[in-house]
């Protein structure tokens, strides 16, 4: 009675630690290709149910970091944990319970939609029903057409599809809207959201600014392989700019003219458009109109925004992503 | 054994689907067998060959008179290999002339090509010959010859040269779903890369079962062809020669730096073998070092083998000799391409 009351405590405790344990782990995660570093000795953590961005401008190492923890590459230096497990050595283990979509791969072009989820259905023990699949990416009635006859934001939402079709407990999307219209983009927001609340946990890389900040919980922005800044969104903006931004376009006024007036954080120009971070949006727009007055000039397309997290990102790599 | 399955309709499904694939694959064979077969399929492209057995002088005198006849092409020596010979159908015609006594013709009456053409040749010969007595209607010993119709050499051929075709044709795929990356995304299922292996080989195997009932079919029914000798070897064939091609193809496809480069290289392995190997016409003329190449090709064998095991066409080798070259060439092959293979 004893021991087998010992045996369920520890039971119990290997529960609340594999529970508790974070969906991903990553400790110095070194990848050199040839003398290049695609990745710089990052290190982070992915918390169980959560929807974790990594952002950063082509070539930062979002993808090579991604396929590390896929188990498709293997890491130079660091550790590396996916669900506890070692995505090289566990690797068959571990595909089982993840979803995975590549950025650039290609399916059987000559297979309709319909074979391609039932092929892929059937090289994992788990499986979620297909008809919900389909109907949840907008694909039921492009059941039967092959697919290279779909749109490129058709192959794109199969190809997410594809990534959820054995009920993962972790998903890697990269860059998953890419190519995507408005519509199709917060469809798969809404589908991403909804593979969160039945309790999985998403890593996926974006392009869109916009996106990781209303789909992600926590966001890393890497950098030349470096993680320079990795919280909420919402922190993320909050620990950059207390303030809101003054939009406007002219080309008479300059940054030396503009930091001077009251409550101005900073102030940036980028073709022509000024964007002026303030801690007191009243005092310095007041300054501002009076400045344009005593100038006679005119600020066209005048407005007051809150700060995004374009606007944190800018601040923090000097540049926009699609630079 | 689901997903093995499964992956290899997708493959399968994949290539039907593609009607280049298809049309370059299975219709190009039976273009072949159809105009070759329509052109000269009953009368044969070669010359008729006779054999002239014996050293009297009257001997040698047939022999001069029926080497005149541009049609004819005779052989000389023993009895026991002349009839082997004409047995296995490559004489029309077999003449003795023993010591003592009546000179002897073999031939097979139910060959209408030796009874209409050559078996008249040669008794005008004979009558011909005034220095003789003999010269009179010559007895016939009949003796049973296998079919060598060219049709009967063509078809058997075009089918060893269409599995080759199907075999060489996977380096294209494979070279393909590197470069497109379906090999990358298949790996980052739990899809082991065996089963990816064995399903795009079953894929092949099927195919190559359908081209030879095609071909079968074909011969049967339009050039009555009898392909049913030996079907148990047939089939260890189209299945050994298949392998053997698809690993050949497998170790092109790795070793391509681009899927556009592979179908090239494909070619440039195909296209010598197609003529050297004795698809269309038997190859035994030729300088020596052709012959060593020749002697080389995996195709060679194959073909011999399909020949010997359908229609018993005159052995280059025999079976267990092809077999045992096309294995070898399909354990290098398979291990050059798991020394070269990349999957991305």
């Amino acid at each position: 009675m004893l021991s087998s009351a010992r045996q369920t405590g520890e039971a119990s405790a290997v529960a609340d630690a594999v529970a508790t344990a974070p969906a991903a782990l990553v400790r110095g995660l070194v990848k050199r290709y040839g003398a290049v570093t695609a990745v710089d000795g990052i290190s982070f953590d992915v918390q169980p149910g959560e929807i974790f961005g990594i952002l950063g401008p082509n070539g930062a190492g979002k993808t090579t970091t991604v396929e590390i923890l896929e188990g498709l590459r293997t890491a130079d230096a660091g550790e590396v944990r996916v669900l506890s497990l070692d995505p090289r050595a566990d690797a068959a283990a571990l595909k089982q319970r993840i979803g995975i979509q590549l950025q650039t791969a290609a399916l059987f072009p000559r297979l309709s939609v319909l074979e391609t989820l039932r092929l892929f259905a059937r090289f994992y023990r788990r499986s979620t029903d297909l008809e919900a699949l389909l109907a949840a990416f907008g694909l039921q009635e492009s059941r039967k057409k092959l697919v290279k006859q779909l749109s490129g934001g058709q192959q794109q939402r199969l190809s997410v599809a594809l990534a959820l079709i054995n009920q993962p407990d972790l998903i890697f999307l990269d860059e998953p809207t890419a190519g995507l219209d408005p519509q199709a983009r917060l469809n798969l927001w809404e589908a991403i959201r909804a593979e969160r609340d039945r309790g999985a946990t998403v890593v996926l890389t974006t392009h869109y600014l916009e996106e990781a900040e209303r789909l992600c919980d926590r966001v890393a922005i890497l950098e030349g392989g470096r993680i320079v800044a990795l919280a909420s969104p919402r922190d993320l903006i909050r620990q950059a700019f207390s303030e809101r931004a003054i939009v406007f376009r002219s080309d008479a006024l300059a940054r030396e003219e503009l930091l001077p007036l009251p409550a101005v954080r900073e102030a940036r120009a980028r073709d022509g458009e000024w964007t002026i971070y303030s801690n007191d949006v009243q005092a310095t727009t007041r300054a501002l109109l009076m400045l344009a007055a005593e100038r006679g000039l005119l600020l066209e397309g005048l407005a007051v925004r809150e700060a995004s997290l374009e606007d944190v990102y800018l601040q923090i790599t000097g540049r926009t992503l699609r630079d | 054994m689901a997903a093995f399955v499964e992956l290899t309709r997708a493959y399968l499904r994949s290539f039907l689907r593609e009607p280049s694939a298809v049309i370059f694959s299975f219709a190009v064979p039976i273009l072949f067998v159809f105009a070759l077969g329509l052109l000269f399929g009953s009368t044969g492209v070669e010359r008729f060959n006779v054999g002239v057995v014996g050293t009297t002088p009257e001997a040698e005198r047939l022999a001069a008179s029926l080497g005149e006849i541009g049609i004819l092409k005779v052989h000389r020596g023993s009895q026991q290999h002349e009839l082997t010979q004409l047995r296995k159908g490559n004489r029309k015609a077999v003449v003795e002339f023993a010591a003592a006594g009546a000179p002897q013709l073999y031939a097979d009456p139910s060959d209408d090509e030796a009874m209409k053409t050559v078996v008249p040749l040669v008794r005008q010969a004979i009558a011909a010959d005034t220095e003789s007595g003999t010269a009179r209607q010559l007895p016939l010993v009949a003796t049973k010859t296998q079919d060598s119709r060219y049709i009967d050499y063509l078809v058997p051929s075009i089918l060893a040269m269409s599995l080759m075709q199907l075999g060489l044709y996977s380096a294209v795929t494979v070279a393909t779903q590197r470069e497109n990356k379906l090999l990358r995304r298949l790996g980052a299922t739990p899809l082991p890369r065996a089963t990816l292996v064995a399903a795009q080989v079953a894929q092949r195997v099927i195919m190559s079962a359908m081209q030879a009932v095609i071909l079968i079919a074909i011969g049967r029914i339009f050039f009555s062809v009898d392909f049913t000798r030996n079907l148990p070897a047939l089939l260890a064939f189209v299945v050994l020669g298949t392998l053997a091609f698809t690993a050949l193809g497998f170790t092109v496809g790795a070793v391509a730096p681009t899927a556009e480069s592979a179908m090239p290289i494909v070619q440039f392995i195909a296209l010598p073998m197609l003529f050297l190997s004795g698809i269309f016409f038997p190859v035994d003329a030729g300088p020596a070092f052709l012959q060593a190449i020749v002697r080389l090709m995996p195709l060679t064998y194959l073909a011999d083998a399909v020949r010997q095991s359908t229609v018993n066409a005159a052995a280059v080798v025999s079976l267990w000799t092809d077999a045992a070259i096309l294995g070898g060439w399909l354990v290098a092959s398979f291990a050059l391409s798991v020394r070269f293979f990349r999957w991305e």
